[in-house]
C-alpha cells in the first residue's frame, strides 16, 4: 500500500519556500513579542532580543484580561460549532433523504443564507435584540453563529451525503431501525469526516469573529478574545511589545487546538476515502 | 423505506430547528433592512420615508458602491485564476511530500487559523514603506525601483490587500482540495498508471476532473466570500486610500456607523444581498454544465 | 460663530494664568458637600446597594495620560465607595464613536459616556433625549471656566460637562533637526523647506494620523488662516455665505496643502497610520514633526518612549506667514462626560463627575502630569516644575490672539464629518486635484444647509 517514493529536492524546495511564507507570522509575531517596544524599528527582519522581554507578557496578562476572553471565547465557539453541526446533520439528512415537497425550497432558501453578508443583518439584529432582551447576552452571538453556520454547513453535509450509498440505510431499516437510530448509529459515523470539515470551518470563522462581538456584546464579562486585540491595541498602543505578547497568546492557543484537531480530521478525512 | 422517509413529523423535527433559527436571525433581518432602507433614519431619534430614493441613488448615483463591487470582481478573478489554481497544485504536490505530508498540509493552512486581526497587523508592518519586510528585501536584492508604500499608493493599495486575503484564504481552498483528493481512490492512480498514462495527463485528465464536486464547493465558497471581504479591510485600510481599497461589507458599516445613514446603509445592504443572489444563481448555473451531475 | 465664545474663554484663562504667576489666591473651599440633585434627594440608599456604573470612554490609552487618570480617579472612586462598581469600556476615537452610534440606535447607552460639545456629537443625542439633564449648580465648585459649557448646553439646558482644552501644536524632534543641519520652521515658507530637507536626509518628516482623518481639516484651517489672515472665513462658508471654490486663498491653501504630500513632507505611510502608529512613530524617533493636540504634552514623560526623545521634544505653534501670525491657534474646548437619561442610577452617575471634576482631580492631575489642559480653573495648581514641553505649551495658550474654535468637520452631521475628512485625505493621496477639493467640501457644506 505505502509508496515511499522519495520526494524529489526540487519539490521539497518548493514546498519548503512556500511553507516559509506561510509560517512566517507566527515567527514573526513571536520574536517581536520579546522585544521591547524601542527595538521595532530596526531594519533588521528578525532581531534577537538583548534581553528576553518577559514582562510583556506579565502585562499581557495583566492588563489584556485574556485568560476571561479566552474562557468566554471556547465557551460560545463550542456551543456554536456543536449545535450548527448537529443541525446540518438533520438538515442534511433530510434535504438528501427524506421525500417533502417543500424539500426544493427550503434548501433553495438555506442555501441563499450563504451569500447574505453578516454585515447586512448587523444593526437590524442589533434592534431585534435589544427588543427580546438578548443583547449583552452570550445568545446574542451564539445564534446569528450558528444561524450563519448552517447554510455552508449544510451545503457540505448534503454533498457528502449524496457520495454515500444508501444500500447500508435500506439495510437497517429492514431489521427495523427508525430515523433517530439511522442518524445517530450510522448517519453520524459516515459523515464523521464531513463534520470534522464542518467543525474546523466554523470554529475558524467564530474563534476570529469580532464585528458582532463588538457590537451585541456590551459588558467586560462576555467579550471574546478577538475583541481584546482590539482593546488592547487602542488601551496600550505605544507599547508595542505587550501588543504583540497579547497577539501571540490569541493566536497560540487556535494554533494548539488546530494541531490537535488536524490529527483528529486527517484520520476523519482518510476513513472518508476508504468509503468512498 | 418510502413510508419511513416521507414521515411528515420526523421531517419536521429534523429540518424545524435549524430552519426556524435561520429564517429568525438571517431572513428577518434582511426584511428589517428592506424596510429601512426606505427610510432616512439615522439611528437616532425619529425617521420619515423616503420611498425608494436611497435605492435609486445607490444604483445611480454612488461611484463607491460600484468601485466596492468593481475590487470585490477584482479580487474574485484573483482568486479563482490564481488562489484556486495553485491551491490545486499544492494539495496535488503535498500528496507526493511523503513523510513530509502532513507536516506541509499543517502548516499550509496556519494563517487561516490565527486571528483576521493579527495577521491584518503583521501586514501592515510588513508593507510599511520604510520599515517594512518588503521593501527591505526589495532592496537587499537590488530592485528598489520596485519599492511602493503598498498600501498608501491608491494604485497599488487594492492589489496588496488582494494578496493579502490570497494569503489568508490559501489553505482554506487548500484544505478542501485536499479532501477531495483524499476522497479519490487509490486504485484509480494505479489502474490509470497500467493505462501508460503520465503523471501530468494523469492529473489533468483523470485527478482533477474526479475533483469537480470539490471544486464547486470552494468555487461558491470563493465568490461569497470574496463579495463578503470586510474584516482585512477594515482592520488594514479602511477603504482608503480615497475609496480605492473599499469593499461593500465595509462601506456599508461605515455608511451606517460614520455617516450615521442607517437609512441608506440598510438600501446598501439589500442591493448587496439582491447582487450576491444574482451572481450565485448565475455561477451555479454555470457551474452545473461544468460538472454534470453532483 | 463659537468664536466669539473661545475668545471670551481664551482672555478669561489667560488672565487666570497671569494672576496665577503672581502667587495663590485665597483659596476657595474646593470641597463643598456635594449638594445633592433632585433624583438624588431621597438619598436613603441602604448601606452596601450594588450599583454598577458603565463607563464609556475614548480615552483609550489607560496606562498614559488623561486615560490614566481617569482611570486612576475611577479606581480610587471605587475604593471609597465600595458600594460602586465602575465598569470602563475604552476605545479610541474612531471606533468609540462609531460604538456610541450602535449604542444610541438602541436607546441603551452606557451611564457616563464620552461625550463632545460639538454639534455632530452631542446634537443628535440631546435630541433623541438620550442624555439627562444635569444641574449647574451641582458642579459650581469645579470652577468651569467661562463659556466652556455652552458646547454641551441647548436651549439653556446642560447637557454634559468639558474635560479638556484642545488647540493644535506642532510637535518636533530638536534632536532629529539637530542632527541634520535643518533649521526649526518659523514661517510656512520654512516649514515647507524643513520638510524637503528631511526627507533629503532620509527622515521622516510630519507624523500624522491620517487614516483616521480628523487631524486633516484642523490642520488645513491653519494652512487656509495662513493664506486668507481669518479663521471666520471658514465659518462664513459653512454658513452659506461664500464658497470654498473659486476662492483665490483657499484654492492656494489647498495647493500649499497637497504640495506636503508632493514633496513627500508627510511621513511614510500616514495614510494608513492610526493614532497610535502615527504617535509612535514620532516618539521612537522616526518622525521629526507631529502635527497633534496638547493633550500629548505627555510625549515627554512617556516611559515607552526613549530617554533621548524625551528630553528632546517640543512644541512650537503653527508657523506663521505675512497673513497669519503664530497666535493665531486652532483652539477649541475638547471632550467632556454627559450622564444617559435612562441610567439605573442617574444620582450615582452624577456623584462620580461631582467627584472627578473636584478641582484637586481631574484639574488638579491632569495639570501635574502634564497630560493636557482642563477646561476648569486651575491656576492654584501651577507648580514651576512644569516640563519644558509643558511650558511651550503654556506659552503657546497664554498668548493665542485668535482662535478657529469646533474643528471644521465637526459642525454638521456625521455625513458632513465623513466628506469633509475623505475630501482631505483625497487631496494628501493626491487622488484629486485641490480645485476638485474645494468642490468636493462645498458639497459636503451643502448637506448641512
Amino acid at each position: 500500500m505505502e509508496r515511499q517514493e522519495r520526494p524529489p529536492i526540487l519539490l521539497q524546495l518548493l514546498l519548503w519556500l512556500v511553507a516559509l511564507l506561510q509560517i512566517f507570522p507566527l515567527v514573526w509575531l513571536v520574536n517581536f513579542s520579546f522585544l521591547k517596544s524601542g527595538e521595532f524599528f530596526g531594519s533588521e527582519i528578525l532581531k534577537w532580543p538583548k534581553t528576553f522581554e518577559f514582562a510583556n507578557y506579565v502585562n499581557a496578562f495583566t492588563y489584556g484580561s485574556v485568560p476571561k476572553y479566552l474562557v468566554n471565547s471556547f465557551m460560545i465557539t463550542a456551543v456554536t460549532i456543536v449545535v450548527a453541526a448537529v443541525f446540518s446533520l438533520m438538515m442534511g439528512y433530510a434535504f438528501t433523504r427524506m421525500e417533502w415537497k417543500l424539500r426544493g425550497l427550503a434548501l433553495g432558501l438555506v442555501m441563499l443564507g450563504m451569500i447574505v453578508p453578516i454585515h447586512a443583518t448587523l444593526l437590524p439584529n442589533f434592534t431585534l435584540f435589544n427588543n427580546i432582551g438578548l443583547l449583552d447576552h452570550p445568545l446574542s452571538l451564539m445564534l446569528p453563529y450558528i444561524a450563519f453556520s448552517l447554510p455552508i454547513s449544510t451545503l457540505i453535509m448534503t454533498g457528502f451525503l449524496e457520495t454515500v450509498p444508501r444500500s447500508i440505510e435500506e439495510s437497517a431499516v429492514m431489521d427495523g431501525c427508525g430515523v433517530f437510530g439511522l442518524l445517530t448509529r450510522i448517519i453520524f459515523p459516515i459523515t464523521k469526516p464531513a463534520i470534522a470539515t464542518i467543525c474546523i470551518m466554523n470554529f475558524i470563522s467564530w474563534w476570529n469573529e469580532f464585528i458582532m462581538a463588538n457590537t451585541f456584546l456590551t459588558s467586560d464579562r462576555f467579550k471574546t478574545l478577538p475583541f481584546s486585540i482590539m482593546k488592547f491595541a487602542g488601551q496600550y498602543s505605544s507599547n508595542y511589545g505587550a501588543q504583540f505578547a497579547v497577539m501571540t497568546m490569541i493566536a497560540l492557543p487556535t494554533l494548539i487546538i488546530y494541531l490537535l484537531f488536524t490529527e483528529q480530521m486527517a484520520r476523519g478525512i482518510t476513513a472518508g476515502a476508504v468509503k468512498g | 423505506m418510502h413510508k419511513l422517509m416521507s414521515n411528515r413529523w420526523t421531517i419536521t423535527w429534523l429540518v424545524a430547528p435549524g430552519l426556524t433559527l435561520f429564517l429568525f436571525m438571517v431572513c428577518f433581518p434582511i426584511l428589517m433592512s428592506v424596510y429601512y432602507g426606505t427610510t432616512n433614519w439615522t439611528g437616532l431619534g425619529e425617521y420619515q420615508s423616503v420611498g425608494f430614493a436611497n435605492y435609486q441613488k445607490v444604483l445611480f448615483d454612488d461611484p463607491i458602491f460600484w468601485r466596492s463591487l468593481w475590487n470585490a470582481l477584482l479580487l474574485l478573478l484573483a482568486t479563482l485564476l490564481l488562489q484556486h489554481p495553485v491551491a490545486i497544485l499544492f494539495a496535488i504536490l503535498i500528496t507526493r511530500a511523503g513523510r513530509l505530508e502532513k507536516t506541509f498540509r499543517t502548516i499550509f493552512f496556519i494563517p487561516a487559523v490565527i486571528s483576521i486581526v493579527v495577521t491584518s497587523k503583521m501586514w501592515v508592518s510588513v508593507f510599511h514603506p520604510s520599515y517594512g519586510v518588503l521593501n527591505k528585501v526589495l532592496e537587499q536584492l537590488g530592485l528598489a525601483s520596485l519599492k511602493q508604500d503598498w498600501l498608501g499608493d491608491p494604485s497599488v493599495a487594492i492589489w496588496s490587500l488582494i494578496f493579502v486575503i490570497m494569503w489568508q484564504g490559501f489553505g482554506y481552498a487548500l484544505l478542501l482540495y485536499y479532501a477531495g483528493l483524499q476522497g479519490i481512490p487509490k486504485d484509480l492512480y494505479e489502474a490509470a498508471e497500467l493505462d501508460g498514462a503520465g503523471k501530468v495527463t494523469l492529473y489533468t485528465r483523470v485527478v482533477v476532473p474526479l475533483l469537480s464536486p470539490m471544486i464547486r464547493v470552494a468555487v461558491i465558497i470563493a465568490v461569497t466570500t470574496c463579495l463578503k471581504q470586510m474584516e482585512t479591510v477594515f482592520l488594514m485600510t479602511n477603504g482608503g486610500p480615497g475609496s480605492t481599497t473599499q469593499f461593500l461589507g465595509n462601506y456599508l458599516y461605515k455608511t451606517a456607523f460614520s455617516s450615521s445613514l442607517y437609512g441608506y446603509g440598510n438600501a446598501i445592504s439589500v442591493i448587496f444581498v439582491i447582487i450576491c443572489l444574482i451572481i450565485t444563481v448565475i455561477m451555479n448555473r454555470a457551474l452545473k454544465k461544468d460538472v454534470g451531475q453532483f | 460663530m463659537k468664536r466669539a465664545l473661545i475668545l471670551v474663554m481664551m482672555f478669561a484663562l489667560t488672565g487666570m494664568l497671569l494672576a496665577a504667576c503672581g502667587g495663590n489666591k485665597e483659596t476657595t473651599p474646593t470641597n463643598q458637600p456635594p449638594q445633592t440633585n433632585k433624583e438624588g434627594g431621597a438619598n436613603t440608599k441602604p448601606e452596601g446597594e450594588q450599583v454598577k456604573l458603565k463607563f464609556f470612554s475614548a480615552l483609550a490609552d489607560r496606562s498614559n495620560g488623561p486615560g490614566k487618570i481617569e482611570q486612576n480617579l475611577i479606581d480610587a472612586y471605587m475604593n471609597d465607595n465600595p458600594n460602586v462598581k465602575i465598569e470602563v469600556e475604552a476605545l479610541q476615537d474612531e471606533p468609540y464613536k462609531a460604538k456610541m452610534k450602535v449604542y444610541a440606535s438602541s436607546n441603551d447607552i452606557p451611564d457616563i459616556i464620552q461625550s463632545w460639545g460639538q454639534a455632530s456629537f452631542i446634537k443628535p443625542l440631546i435630541n433623541a433625549g438620550l442624555l439627562l439633564e444635569l444641574n449647574e449648580a451641582d458642579f459650581a465648585s469645579s470652577k468651569f471656566v467661562a463659556g466652556a459649557t455652552d458646547g454641551f448646553s441647548q436651549d439653556g439646558k446642560l447637557y454634559g460637562l468639558p474635560r479638556n482644552t484642545d488647540f493644535f501644536v506642532v510637535y518636533y524632534n530638536k534632536k532629529l533637526f539637530e542632527d541634520h543641519g535643518v533649521k526649526v520652521p518659523g514661517t510656512t515658507q520654512e516649514l515647507k523647506e524643513a520638510a524637503a530637507a528631511l526627507r533629503k536626509a532620509g527622515v521622516n518628516p510630519i507624523a500624522s494620523n491620517g487614516m483616521d482623518g480628523w487631524s486633516l481639516p484642523i490642520w488645513f484651517e491653519y494652512v487656509a488662516q495662513r493664506h486668507n489672515g481669518d479663521f471666520n472665513k471658514i465659518d462664513a462658508v459653512l454658513n452659506g455665505q461664500a464658497t470654498f471654490s473659486g476662492d483665490a486663498d483657499f484654492l492656494a491653501a489647498a495647493t500649499e496643502f497637497q504640495e506636503f504630500a508632493v514633496i513627500k513632507g508627510l511621513a511614510d505611510g500616514f495614510i494608513t497610520a492610526d493614532y497610535g502608529t502615527s504617535r509612535n512613530m514620532f516618539g521612537q524617533g522616526q518622525a521629526a514633526m507631529y502635527l497633534m493636540g496638547n493633550w500629548e504634552a505627555g510625549l515627554a514623560t512617556d516611559e515607552n518612549f526613549p530617554e533621548d526623545f524625551r528630553n528632546n521634544v517640543g512644541a512650537i505653534p503653527y508657523p506663521a506667514s505675512d497673513k497669519g501670525k503664530t497666535t493665531d491657534v486652532a483652539a477649541w474646548f475638547g471632550g467632556g462626560y454627559s450622564v444617559a437619561k435612562n441610567s439605573k442610577h442617574p444620582e450615582e452617575a452624577v456623584k462620580f463627575l461631582q467627584y472627578f471634576f473636584a478641582p484637586e482631580n481631574w484639574a488638579k492631575q491632569l495639570w501635574q502630569t502634564g497630560s493636557g489642559t482642563p477646561a476648569q480653573n486651575f491656576d492654584e495648581f501651577l507648580t514651576g516644575d512644569e516640563t519644558e514641553l509643558q511650558k511651550q505649551l503654556i506659552g503657546i495658550f497664554s498668548s493665542i490672539s485668535s482662535s478657529s474654535g469646533t474643528p471644521v468637520q465637526d459642525n454638521g452631521t456625521d455625513e458632513f464629518k465623513t466628506k469633509v475628512m475623505e475630501a482631505h485625505q483625497n487631496l494628501l493621496s493626491q487622488l484629486i486635484t485641490p480645485e476638485a477639493f474645494l468642490k468636493e467640501l462645498d458639497a459636503a457644506v451643502a448637506l448641512i444647509k
